[in-house]
């Protein structure tokens, strides 16, 4: 579904991402793991055709991603469509004048008829538990309440593959916990799971695959979750526990 | 609850052809003018919603009259159709809630006093200048604004430009410039407190934090904006922004009060061109 091959990247002065391999199969969970600034929203935004490789290519289901492919439309609407990203801050990713609005956004793009796009309004928001928020304004809502708004719009669009960068910062535990079953559902579902963490405390049992990026922005160490969050000395030496 | 069945499936969406219409990120350099103005959200931002009650104008209505009063207001060379237009003001102000008179007349007489001293030196030398009669242009224009704006919820006079015929992109993004001016203002104000709490006793170089301030502000933005157009982009957003049909509900009978709103603009566009002043 996705593979990055050797890909570097950098905002102009040193490299943030530095040679990343990596393949993510149709339905997997994957979580990415490392100390801050060790360049993981980057590798999302990366992953979403925000920013592109510097060096190296990014294949989505076989068709490289990169500025020159996102140029024709048909392409970046599918792409998109496939492909939902949950932002680290939910302030830039609300931008619509209510909720509602906000959640029919990306649904209206796809074209959708009117009768459709309502119902998956319905359909979101109930799902995570914000249909009484409506017809408010996304940025008057508390922090939780506009996670759960900005992951609505994104699921509104049914994509494939969720890309979620930290979800699950600033989050009361109650909160976590829906999250996750949430994502659990997803999962069960068949989507593809991707997504950036410090938590493990709420996350057990989601992610079948870990990735720990290094200080050195490099893959230090690929492997099975479970195996990866019990070896309490290589996490300590890695910053992320 | 469990998922809805199309969330189950996979979407199998391919989009159909569509015109290479792509605004780049040109519409950001746009937000970025637009963003220059002031926005404040009343009190909580949660705005003191439209009244109920027969005697209240559909937003649609608020807003052709305040941007037909604006365009007369501006045009007019005639000091006793702007002292009409005050007093007609003045009456409508009085009919509102101290705290709206307040908010109103708080930012008006700001703005106005601002312009008056920009243009102090041309009153003081030349005699018979226009000079009073901006300040008081000023004045009218920005205290009318503001009534508008604080008798409505923002979201209802978007929903009144759609209605009027507006393109929704440009709504779109007429209404992120303001969310986001609230967003850079509440920041700014952030990073002064933190400032304030930093400078205990005395701080010589205030100056230069605040020049720093600013700068980082400038970054800030540049950096919200880019991430609000890669969020748009995420969601299939091409350049082409399509929303919501409006539907048109209102009934016969609470529509009296805009025509009055009308009638009135009317006769003030007649008394525009009686009135027509010396040059
Ligand atoms: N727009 C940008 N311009 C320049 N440098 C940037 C930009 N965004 C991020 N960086 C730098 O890239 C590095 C990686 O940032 P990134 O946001 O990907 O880290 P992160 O792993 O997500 O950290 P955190 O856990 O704190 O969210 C940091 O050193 C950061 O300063
Ligand atoms: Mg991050």
């Amino acid at each position: 579904m996705i593979a990055l091959e050797a890909v570097s990247f950098s905002y102009g002065g040193a490299d943030v991402l530095s040679g990343i391999e990596l393949s993510i199969p149709r339905g997997a969970a994957v979580a990415f793991l490392g100390p801050n600034g060790c360049g993981k929203s980057t590798l999302m935004k990366l992953l979403n055709g925000i920013v592109s490789p510097r060096e190296g290519r990014y294949l989505f289901d076989g068709a490289e991603v990169s500025p020159q492919s996102l140029k024709a439309p048909a392409f970046a609407k599918s792409f998109h469509q496939r492909l939902g990203f949950l932002f680290q801050n939910s302030d830039t990713q609300l931008f619509c004048p209510l909720v509602q609005d906000e959640v029919a956004f990306g649904p209206r793009q796809m074209g959708l008829g009117e009768d459709e796009v309502e119902s998956r309004v319905a359909d979101c928001l109930a799902l995570l538990g914000v249909a009484h928020l409506a017809s408010r304004v996304p940025y008057h809502l508390s922090e939780g309440e506009k996670r759960r708004v900005a992951l609505a719009s994104v699921l509104a669009l049914n994509p494939e593959v969720l890309v979620l960068d930290e979800p699950m910062n600033g989050l009361d535990p109650r909160m976590k916990r829906f999250l996750r079953g949430i994502l659990a559902q997803l999962k069960a579902a068949g989507k593809t799971i991707i997504c950036s963490t410090h938590d493990f405390a709420y996350v057990d049992g989601l992610f079948d695959t870990a990735v720990v990026i290094s200080e050195e922005h490099r893959i230090a160490r690929l492997g099975g979750f479970a195996e990866i969050v019990a070896d309490e000395a290589f996490l300590l030496a890695h910053n992320v526990a | 609850m469990g998922l809805p069945g199309w969330l189950l499936k996979d979407e199998g969406y391919s989009p159909r052809p569509d015109a290479d219409r792509f605004i780049d990120r040109s519409i950001l350099s746009f937000l970025g003018l637009l963003s220059r103005g002031r926005y404040r959200d009343d009190a909580s931002g949660q705005a003191m919603g439209l009244a109920p009650g027969p005697a209240r104008l559909s937003p649609s209505a608020k807003l052709v009259f305040m941007l037909g009063l604006l365009l007369l207001v501006s045009l007019s060379r005639s000091s006793a159709f702007l002292a009409l237009v005050a007093t007609l003001l003045l009456v409508l102000l009085a009919s509102q809630k101290p705290e709206r008179i307040a908010a109103a007349l708080k930012v008006a007489s700001a703005v106005s006093l601002f312009t008056f001293l920009v243009l102090l030196p041309s009153i003081l030398m030349r005699s018979g200048s226009r000079s009073p009669a901006i300040v008081a242009k000023v004045f009218i224009s920005v205290a009318t604004v503001r009534l508008a704006v604080t008798t409505n919820e923002w979201a209802q006079l978007t929903r009144a430009l759609r209605r009027l015929g507006m393109s929704d992109l440009f709504i779109l993004v007429l209404d992120i410039a303001m969310r986001y001016v609230h967003l850079l203002a509440e920041f700014a104000l952030a990073m002064l407190y933190a400032l304030r709490l930093r400078s205990v006793g005395r701080n010589g170089g205030k100056g230069s934090s605040l020049a720093g301030i600013a700068g980082t502000i400038f970054l800030k933005s540049k950096e919200m904006a880019e991430d609000m157009y890669a969020a748009m982009e995420c969601r299939g957003f091409m350049g082409e922004y399509r929303g919501a049909k409006v539907r048109a509900h209102r009934s016969a009978a609470r529509a009296w009060p805009d025509l009055a709103a009308f009638l009135a603009l009317g006769l003030l566009g007649l008394a525009f061109l009686l009135l027509k002043g010396s040059p």
